[in-house]
């Protein structure tokens, strides 16, 4: 959420590098982004519910991250971080 | 395991060439290899189905619940009386029996005859002798067929607990529970298969390994799936606060598609597992918390089992092992830990049965009273037995012994009421029709419509069995 750019394709291209040491492919960047703008549309109209989501975990949560957006995110990591490719070595 | 086989072929096939240039026999590839591939991707959604041919005749039961007392209760404060055992209690035990045997920690001492440290009772219409330290056990004489002539191959509690569930004492094989989830598929896809529960109480408990339920060589989807019998019975089975049910489908079905676009790169059948996994895990979301909540269940039903809920205990387990079986799991295994009762028999048989007599006969009267037992096969017993000779780690007990056993079966048409095979006149020997652990699973097999000898795999150019390489013998005399 900090180290990385701005725009949705360069975090999404270091969510991949830090999680699978490589960046995604067509197919995985347009399913990630599907799935960002629809998480993103539901928090922007649920904003308690990302609320809810970041009592989740003891890690406090930097003041200047915007809560909606990390909500995505945190949705979007849980994606990556559970695929196959990254839980296993081959 | 042929179709996928050959969908391996056709990746390899569709990898070299598109690799080598030739463009147009991927092409004329891509359309058969769709079919085949949502052909799959249905499998992995719905239930795990079976193999085809199989069951190989009519199954006599759907499914086995198997009630494992863990550390090897004694089969002579159980089931096997032997008035010559109390005639010489407290003598040398005749060498003529113990000779070149192999014995655990007994090992290098005295022998001693230990008479029984309880009494029988002739029970039931059938006078079925069970021990005093049953008496809900002997309420129930006339429904179990007790087998007196049991014998395995393993003394210590791993290696024996490995052999009774895989056939070998050789880590890695698959489980009973594995091979038949494989052989017959499974009638549900919210819950696993294969179910383990566990509870504790007793002398020494020996802790289970979990490759106990292990899939060895055969695909890790038909592993057993361990519920905790505390707390939430999966970890982290409820989704976190601010996600939806729609949400963590959407992320589920986004991890899909994303392991299937791995999948078809580097065709590992496992990430068919995970897929089939994480699927599976999803449902539980839901199928977990409602088998587990037992507010719907009447009391007098609780009170029967004597369960109380979320307190982990057999009781507990055994009416879950009702609710899993209702359910449509095909193979439920439940682990009392105890029963090594070197030591203080008398005081822990008190426990142990404590613990287990009366749910046992609960979950066999709630399964008869729902017609449930005509097709649930269920199995009681340990890894071995108990040495006729006398042990004493604090108070009189026993030690290990593998050559003469008891366990029962009931369910699915078995004759109640009966006993099947003997040991000699101090219970040491199986001598009158033995049972080995190789006949018991082809017997658990047979009453599941599988011929043992045709239930194999092919590893390491040998074909595998439950069974192992020597002949099993269904107990035929035993079935309705």
């Amino acid at each position: 959420m900090t180290e990385a750019g701005d725009d949705f394709d360069e975090k999404l291209d270091f969510a991949f590098r830090v999680a699978l040491s490589r960046g995604p492919d067509s197919f995985e960047k347009k399913l990630f982004r599907r799935n960002y703008e629809r998480q993103l549309e539901y928090y922007r109209n649920h904003p308690e519910q990302a609320k809810k989501l970041q009592t989740v975990g003891i890690f406090s949560i930097p003041k200047e991250l915007e809560r909606t957006e990390l909500a995505t995110w945190t949705q979007l990591a849980r994606i990556l971080l559970n695929l196959n490719e990254t839980t296993t070595r081959n | 395991m042929k179709s996928r086989n050959d969908m391996e072929m056709l990746l390899r096939r569709r990898t070299f060439l598109t690799r080598s240039g030739l463009g147009f026999g991927a092409a004329a590839l891509y359309s058969l290899m769709q079919q085949q591939q949502s052909a799959q991707a249905n499998a992995n959604k719905g239930r795990i189905p079976g193999l085809p041919g199989l069951p190989h005749f009519p199954p006599r039961v759907k499914r086995v619940i198997f009630l494992c007392m863990a550390g090897g209760p004694s089969h002579l404060e159980t089931f096997d009386y032997k008035p010559k055992l109390n005639e010489l209690d407290g003598k040398p035990m005749p060498e003529s029996f113990t000779a070149g045997q192999p014995i655990a920690q007994l090992q290098g001492k005295e022998l001693k005859v230990q008479g029984h440290l309880t009494k029988f009772r002739a029970s039931g219409k059938s006078g079925t002798l069970i021990s005093d330290f049953m008496p809900w056990h002997q309420k129930m004489a006339d429904d179990i067929c007790v087998i007196k002539s049991m014998h395995t191959e393993q003394i210590n509690h791993d290696p024996a607990h490995t052999f009774m569930n895989t056939g070998s004492a050789i880590s890695g094989r698959p489980s009973m529970g594995a091979w038949i989830t494989y052989g017959l598929g499974v009638d549900t896809d919210e819950l696993p298969g294969f179910v383990v529960m566990t509870s504790v109480g007793g002398r020494n408990p020996q802790p289970i390994a979990s490759r106990q339920w292990g899939t060895g060589f055969l695909p890790s989807r038909y592993q057993g799936v361990e519920f905790n019998s505390n707390g939430d019975p999966v970890n982290y089975v409820r989704p976190p606060g601010g996600i939806t049910n729609a949400q963590q489908r959407e992320i589920i079905d986004a991890i899909r598609q994303l392991n299937e676009h791995r999948l078809e790169k580097v065709h590992n059948p496992e990430i068919e597992t995970r897929i089939a996994a994480y699927e599976m895990a999803f449902k539980m979301q839901t199928s977990v918390p409602e088998l587990v909540d037992l507010s719907n269940e009447p009391k007098h039903v609780l009170e029967m089992y004597g369960a109380k809920p979320g307190d982990g205990s057999f009781a507990s387990n055994c009416l879950l092992a009702r609710r899993l079986a209702e359910r449509g799991v095909r193979f439920i295994h439940l682990y009392h830990r105890g029963w090594d009762h070197h030591g203080g028999l008398v005081k822990y048989m008190n426990i142990c049965c404590g613990l287990t007599d009366k749910p046992t006969w609960a979950l066999l009267t709630d399964l008869k009273q729902r017609g449930m037992l005509d097709d649930t096969l269920i199995i009681w017993g340990g890894e071995f037995g108990r040495t006729p000779m006398s042990q004493s780690k604090g108070g009189a007990g026993r030690d290990h012994h593998i050559k003469g056993f008891s366990m029962w079966m009931t369910g699915g048409g078995i004759k109640g009421g009966t006993t099947y095979g003997n040991t000699d006149e101090l219970g040491y020997n199986a001598v009158e029709n033995p049972v080995h652990v190789r006949d018991l699973h082809a017997t658990m097999l047979h009453m599941l419509g599988i011929d043992e000898s045709r239930l194999s795999v092919r590893v390491q150019g040998l074909d595998m069995k439950l069974t192992g390489v020597e002949p099993a013998h269904v107990l035929e005399e035993i079935l309705g």
